[in-house]
C-alpha cells in the first residue's frame, strides 16, 4: 500500500460507541479519520445480538443512559436511522407480591406507591429527592464539561474552580454543608437515615451501586450514585431506549461516521501505538499495516492504551506505576432470554414493565451480593436490573414473543471455581430469582445466552468486564481520571488522547469521553498547526 | 556469606559492621566513626591531613561498603537502564562502566551512581542511595530483574598515584592497561574480584569488589603485598574532602534523593549541574519531558562551586549578595590540594545572571567574599593518565 493512503489526521483505537462518536465528529469537521476495531463488529458493549433467528436482544448494555441530545443533532443521527422509542426510562422497585414502587415517575406516583409500605417513608420521599438532587446538581457541571485541572496554573483554571464553588455556595450554607458531608459517605447509611422500607432501600441501593466494585455500605458509594445520576440528568432526555436496542445507536453512529467520510476498519486489532520524541507517529496493526497520523484517540482502557499499545518504554516509570495502579474490577454478567410471551408480574402493567426493573429485596441483599465480587464466589441471591425491551420495541422480536435482558452486577471476573460451570449455575440462579417475581417466567424461556465477565471481555471488548474501564471512585474520577497526571496533560506523549470510559467522566453510553477527547484533539491540532 | 552462626543479621546489630570491620577497627586509632545507610564506617583513622595527603600522593585503602550494589539480570537490561538512567545508562560495553544519574518523572535526582558491566551478562548498578522500590517500579514492562546484592559483596577502594602499582604487587596482573572507567575480572588466590577504574575522589583509583566471605583475605593480601607502597587507610572525612575537590555532589548533603526529600528539597538533574550525564535528546527516560520543559523555562536553583577568600571555614552557611540571602553552602572545606576554601552552594538561579560574587559571614561577623568557579575545583593529573608500570 502506498504511504499516502495510510496517512490520516486522526486514528481512533476501538470502535465502541465512544470511538464512533469521535470518528463521526472529527470526520464531519473535515478530518481524515481511521477507526480500528479489533472485533469483527462495531459497537463493543453497545450492541444487539441475535438469540434465535428473528429474536434480537441488547447484548451488553440494555439502555442508553445520558446520551446527549445535542450529539444526536450534531451528528444528525436521526437521519441515519436512530429512532428513540422512550425517553427518561424510569426505574421500578419490583416486588414479588405486586406492591411495586416506580422510582422515576412523578413524585406523586412514587409517594403513593411508597405509602402502601410506610407512610413515614412516603413523607420522607420528597426530602430524600431534594438531597439527592442537591448532590447531583453539585456534580453535574463537572460531569458535563471537561474536568477542571487539579492544580490550575492559569487564571482561567482558577476561575473555573471558583465558578463551581460559587455555584454551589450560593445555594446556602446548609445545602453546601450537606453536599460536602454526604458526597464521600456511603449510600446505605444515607438510605437507612431516610427510609425504613426494605424494598425501597434495596432497589435504591442497587441503583446506587450497579456497575461498581463496592456495595452500598462502602464509603464513597454515594458519590458513585450521584455521579451516575449526574450523567443521566446531564442530558435533557435522561435514559433512552432506542429502536433495535443499543445496536440501533451503533448502527446510526456507524452510518453517520461513514457518511462523513471516516474509514472504519473491523477485525483490525492494533498492535501498538508508535511515538517518537514524545510525539505520536501512528499505529501498527497486528496484520502489519501501518497508519501514520499525528493524533491518536484511544477508546480502549487506559491500562491497555499506555502499557500494551504505547508500551512502558515510552513513558516515565512513575507514570507506569500510576497506570498499573488503576483499579479495574467492577465487573458484571449478562443473561439474555427469549420468551414465548410476556411474563406475568403480579399487578404490573406493560408501562411498568417497560422501565428498568430493580430486583433487590433489601439493602442487605445488595450488600451481600456485592461480597461475591470481593471473594470470587457466586451470590446465593443475585440482585439484578432487568429490562423487557421488546415491550416498546417491536423490531426486536416476532409478534407476541419477547426478550428479557438481565444485568447482574458484582460478578467476580475470576471466579474461584472457574467460569466453565459458573455460567450455567448463574443462569439457574437468575431464572430461579426471576421465577420468584414472575412464577410463569421459567416456563416461557425459549432460548437464552449468558455472558459471564470473561465473555464480556472477549466478545464485547470490555476489559475485565468493567464498563467504566476503571472503578469510578472519588480518587479515580474527574481531574484524577484515569490518573492525575494523565488527566492533566495526557502524560508526556503529545497527540495521544483517551476518549473511552476510562477517561472523564466515565462509563455508560454517554459519548461524553469522546466529546472531551475530540475537543482536546482539535485544540491540540490548532496549537501545533497539524 | 559471612554470617555469624547465630540468627543475628548485620542489620539487627546496633553497630552494623561492614565485612572489613575487623580490620578498620584495628586501624582506627582515633576511634572516630560515622554511619552511612546504617553501615558503621571509620570517619578518621589517624588524621584528616595525613589521610588526604596519602590519597593525593601515595596509596590508600578505604571501605566503600556504604555503596549500594544492585545486580541486574534479564534480556532487557540495556533498555531498562536507558529508560532508568538518562537515556544512556544501557550504552555500556562489556568491561566498561558509566557514571549515571537516576531521575524521577519530575526530573528530580534520585541518585547518582555508576553502572558496571563486568561480563556480557553481569550488570551492576552502584548507588549511594537505596532505591530498590524505584528500580523495581521502573522494571515494569521490561524483562529485567533487580536484586540488592550489597550484603553479599564487599567493596573497597585502592586509590592514589601508586594504587595501580600496589594492586600489581598484590597479583592483579594487567591492571596497568585499564583505561578510566574500565572494568576487569581478576583473581587473587582463589578469590574472584571485579576491579573497576572508578574513583569518586578525582584521582587514580580502583574499586575492588569481592564476595563478603573473601573480604578479609583479599584486603589482607593487598595490604601485605603492597607494603612497599605503604598503603594508608582513609576514612570518610578525608574522602569527603577529596570528593568535594573533585566537585562531585554528596548525597544527603549537596542533594537529597527525590524519593525521600522533603518538600522543596529535591533538585532536578539540571539544577545540580549533572546534565552532562543524561542524553536529553536520546532515548526516552524517566523525567525527560520534565527536564526538557525545564530547559526551556529555566531552572529555579543551581548548585554552584565557590572559592572563598581567606582560610577560615565559615560556620554560618548562609550565602548572600547585595539583595540578601540567596542560597546556602551545602559542603564547605579547606582544600589541602588547592590551599584555599572551596564549597558547593545551592543558590537561586535568578541571581546567577547578575552576580558571581557572594558573601558569607565569618565567625567574627565580617564578610568573607566567595566567587563562583567552575567545577571540578581540583583536576588531579593522574586521573586519566595511564599509570606508570610498577617496575
Amino acid at each position: 500500500m502506498s504511504g499516502r493512503s495510510n496517512s490520516f489526521d486522526v486514528a481512533i483505537v476501538g470502535g465502541g460507541h465512544n470511538g464512533l462518536v469521535a470518528a463521526g465528529l472529527l470526520a464531519k469537521a473535515g478530518r481524515r479519520v481511521v477507526l480500528c476495531e479489533a472485533l469483527p463488529t462495531l459497537g463493543s458493549a453497545c450492541g444487539t445480538s441475535t438469540l434465535v433467528p428473528g429474536v434480537r436482544v441488547p447484548k451488553c448494555a440494555h439502555v442508553v443512559s445520558g446520551f446527549p441530545p445535542s450529539l444526536i443533532r450534531q451528528l444528525k443521527l436521526k437521519k441515519y436511522g436512530l429512532h428513540v422509542l422512550q425517553k427518561n426510562v424510569g426505574r421500578v422497585a419490583l416486588d414479588p407480591d405486586g406492591r411495586h414502587i416506580p422510582l422515576c415517575a412523578s413524585a406523586g406516583a412514587t409517594r403513593e406507591a411508597i405509602f402502601s409500605w410506610s407512610s413515614r417513608d412516603a413523607d420522607a420521599w420528597s426530602g430524600f429527592s431534594k438531597t439527592m438532587d442537591a448532590l447531583v446538581r453539585a456534580l453535574r457541571p463537572v460531569y458535563a464539561e471537561s474536568a477542571p485541572k487539579l492544580i490550575p496554573d492559569n487564571l482561567r483554571g482558577r476561575l473555573e474552580w471558583l465558578r463551581h464553588y460559587v455555584g454551589e455556595r450560593k445555594r446556602g450554607a446548609s445545602s453546601f454543608q450537606k453536599v460536602l458531608r454526604l458526597l464521600p459517605s456511603n449510600a446505605a447509611d444515607f438510605l437507612d437515615d431516610s427510609f425504613e422500607t426494605d424494598l425501597l432501600k434495596g432497589a435504591l441501593s442497587l441503583d446506587a451501586s450497579i456497575g461498581s466494585f463496592h456495595g452500598p455500605y462502602s464509603p464513597g458509594s454515594l458519590f458513585y450514585w450521584a455521579w451516575q445520576r449526574a450523567g443521566e440528568t446531564a442530558s435533557a432526555s435522561g435514559t433512552l431506549q432506542v429502536a433495535g436496542g443499543p445496536g440501533g445507536l451503533t448502527a446510526a453512529l456507524t452510518k453517520a461516521a461513514e457518511a462523513y467520510g471516516a474509514e472504519l476498519k473491523t477485525s483490525a486489532p492494533v498492535q501498538s501505538i508508535t511515538a517518537k520524541d514524545g510525539q505520536i507517529r501512528g499505529l501498527v496493526l497486528q496484520n502489519g499495516d501501518e497508519v501514520s497520523c499525528p493524533i491518536v484517540i484511544s477508546t480502549v482502557d487506559p491500562k491497555a492504551t499506555y502499557l500494551q499499545l504505547l508500551g512502558p518504554r515510552n513513558l516515565d516509570a512513575g507514570l507506569v506505576g500510576d497506570v498499573n495502579r488503576i483499579r479495574m474490577r467492577g465487573s458484571s454478567a449478562k443473561v439474555n432470554l427469549a420468551l414465548e410471551r410476556i411474563p406475568t408480574f403480579p399487578k404490573a402493567d406493560e408501562s411498568t414493565l417497560a422501565g428498568r426493573l430493580l430486583l433487590a429485596p433489601s439493602l442487605l441483599d445488595v450488600e451481600r451480593a456485592s461480597n461475591s465480587q470481593k471473594y470470587g464466589i457466586l451470590p446465593d441471591h443475585p440482585v439484578m436490573e432487568v429490562t423487557l425491551p421488546s415491550i416498546m420495541d417491536e423490531t426486536l422480536t416476532p409478534e407476541g414473543r419477547h426478550v428479557l435482558s438481565v444485568v447482574i452486577p458484582f460478578m467476580p471476573f475470576d471466579l474461584d471455581r472457574g467460569w466453565d460451570a459458573g455460567g450455567d449455575i448463574l443462569v439457574d440462579k437468575v431464572v430461579k430469582t426471576l421465577g420468584e417475581y414472575s412464577p410463569d417466567l421459567p416456563d416461557l424461556v425459549m432460548a437464552g445466552e449468558v455472558l459471564v465477565p470473561p465473555d464480556i471481555e472477549s466478545h464485547c471488548g470490555v476489559a475485565r468486564a468493567d464498563w467504566h474501564q476503571g472503578e469510578l471512585t472519588l480518587d479515580q474520577s474527574m481531574m484524577m481520571r484515569p490518573t492525575p497526571q494523565l488527566a492533566e496533560e495526557a502524560g508526556s506523549i503529545k497527540g495521544l488522547f483517551l476518549g473511552g470510559a476510562g477517561a472523564h467522566p466515565g462509563g455508560g453510553l454517554t459519548g461524553r469521553p469522546a466529546l472531551h477527547a475530540v475537543a482536546a484533539a482539535v485544540r491540540f491540532s490548532k496549537e501545533t498547526r497539524l | 556469606m559471612s554470617q555469624p552462626s547465630s540468627d543475628l543479621r548485620t542489620w539487627d546489630q546496633a553497630v552494623r559492621p561492614t565485612p572489613l570491620h575487623q580490620r578498620t577497627s584495628e586501624f582506627n586509632v582515633t576511634n572516630q566513626w560515622t554511619t552511612e545507610l546504617g553501615w558503621t564506617l571509620p570517619d578518621v583513622y589517624q588524621g584528616v591531613e595525613a589521610e588526604h595527603a596519602a590519597l593525593r600522593n601515595a596509596c590508600t585503602l578505604s571501605d566503600l561498603n556504604a555503596l549500594v550494589t544492585y545486580q541486574l539480570a534479564g534480556r532487557d537490561v540495556g533498555a531498562y537502564l536507558n529508560r532508568l538512567a538518562g537515556g544512556c545508562g544501557g550504552n555500556v560495553k562489556t568491561g566498561a562502566s558509566r557514571r549515571v544519574v537516576l531521575s524521577n518523572d519530575q526530573g528530580a535526582l534520585i541518585a547518582d551512581g555508576v553502572i558496571l558491566r563486568s561480563t556480557d551478562k553481569d550488570w551492576f548498578l552502584t548507588l549511594a542511595v537505596r532505591c530498590l522500590d524505584w528500580l523495581t517500579l521502573s522494571a515494569s514492562g521490561f524483562d529485567c530483574h533487580v536484586e540488592d546484592v550489597s550484603e553479599q559483596l564487599c567493596t573497597f577502594a585502592v586509590e592514589g598515584p601508586s594504587a595501580c602499582a600496589a594492586l600489581l604487587a598484590a597479583g592483579c596482573g594487567g591492571l596497568e592497561a585499564l583505561r578510566p572507567g574500565a572494568v576487569r575480572l581478576l583473581q587473587i588466590g582463589t578469590a574472584n574480584l571485579v576491579v573497576a577504574r572508578v574513583s569518586a575522589t578525582g584521582g587514580l583509583g580502583y574499586e575492588v569488589r569481592c564476595s563478603a566471605e573473601d573480604a578479609l583475605f583479599v584486603f589482607d593480601r593487598i595490604y601485605r603485598d603492597a607494603a612497599l607502597f605503604r598503603p594508608v587507610l582513609v576514612g570518610q572525612h578525608a574522602r569527603d574532602v577529596a570528593r568535594l575537590e573533585a566537585g562531585h555532589p554528596k548525597v544527603g548533603r549537596d542533594y537529597h534523593p527525590a524519593t525521600t526529600a522533603n518538600r522543596g528539597e529535591s533538585r532536578t538533574v539540571l539544577e545540580l549541574g549533572l546534565g552532562g550525564l543524561i542524553g536529553i535528546e536520546g532515548d526516552p527516560f524517566s523525567g525527560r519531558s520534565a527536564l526538557k520543559k525545564q530547559q526551556l523555562s529555566g531552572a529555579k536553583h543551581a548548585l554552584v562551586g565557590l572559592e572563598l577568600d581567606g582560610s577560615e571555614v565559615p560556620v554560618d552557611l548562609r550565602l548572600s549578595d547585595a539583595s540578601g540571602v540567596v542560597g546556602k553552602l551545602t559542603s564547605v572545606s579547606w582544600s589541602p590540594s588547592l590551599k584555599r576554601i572551596v564549597a558547593l552552594a545551592d543558590v537561586e538561579a535568578k541571581v546567577l545572571g547578575s552576580a558571581n560574587r557572594f558573601q558569607v559571614s565569618s565567625r567574627t561577623g565580617s564578610a568573607i567574599s566567595a566567587a563562583i568557579v567552575p567545577r571540578p575545583f581540583y583536576i588531579c593529573p593522574n586521573a586519566r593518565r595511564t599509570p606508570p608500570d610498577a617496575h
